[in-house]
């Protein structure tokens, strides 16, 4: 719609275009990358039971957002997988990340679909 | 490169008195695996994700660090061992053979703790660090 600004009349109805178009993409893109990060989470977690990597899932349009997506895990230790815990008998040190790895990797191919989007 | 990284962290963490007073020797700072049976309070980093960001025609590298304290005494041990790290790491520039470290940010804390069978609570304090490097 036309806004005035100062004495000017701004015609932002092609802009107005854009943005609307760009929400859709933008969500797409948002989607893709989640599903990416998730495929990738579950290469890399460690497994016995394959509990944890069958709990990794992704919620899309997270609390109504359509630019909001989270990749998580359902079970209690994932964390200390990702982070670094002491045993509890032996208290070895043990670590294995395996869901930043996979948003790390996802990272520039998402920032890339993003910056698609303003060309 | 991850060696020559991981020696950088290493001489940058252990150049630090005021880092290694607070640790039970001055070598007390691992990079990923913990020797079994390690006195506290130590310091462990990792590699935690990251690589090539294959953006521009050199190479550069895009890498996220946790570089954390563990302690056995309390929380507040740890959260001291993490602000002697901040102060080593963020915003500083690191000697990374081979490389050129133009960037090295936190970017988010974590603390927590490990209760022990034995009664005995492990707390840590910490941070992600984002380390970015170009090929010289």
């Amino acid at each position: 719609m036309p806004t005035r600004a100062g004495g000017f009349e701004v015609d932002t109805r092609k802009l107005d275009k854009l943005l609307q178009e760009l929400e859709p993409k933008a969500s797409r893109a948002v989607r893709t990358s989640a599903f990416a990060v998730e495929a990738g989470a579950k290469v890399r977690a460690p497994h016995e039971t394959y509990a944890l990597r069958n709990s990794i899932k992704t919620k899309t349009n997270y609390e109504g957002d359509p630019l909001r997506a989270i990749v998580h895990d359902e079970v209690g230790y994932g964390i200390y997988q990702e982070l670094g815990f002491h045993h509890y008998i032996s208290g070895q040190f043990i670590q294995n990340p395996f869901m930043i790895p996979a948003l790390e990797a996802e990272r520039p191919k998402f920032e890339k679909a993003m910056r698609r989007l303003f060309k | 490169m991850i060696n020559e990284l991981a020696g950088a962290m290493y001489t940058r963490l252990s150049g630090g008195t005021a880092l290694t007073d607070l640790l039970a020797s001055t070598t007390s700072i691992y990079h990923g695996r913990v020797p079994d049976g390690a006195s506290f309070p130590y310091v462990v980093f990792n590699l935690q994700g990251g690589g090539d960001e294959n953006i521009v025609p050199s190479r550069m590298k895009n890498l996220v660090l946790y570089v954390r304290g563990y302690s056995k005494t309390s929380q507040a041990s740890a959260g001291s061992i993490d602000a002697q790290i901040d102060t080593l790491l963020h915003g500083q520039t690191l000697s990374v053979s081979g490389w050129v470290n133009f960037w090295t940010a936190r970017e988010s804390d974590l603390s927590g703790f490990e209760p022990m069978p034995n009664g005995e609570t492990i707390w840590n304090a910490g941070g992600m660090y984002r380390i970015r490097l170009d090929k010289s």
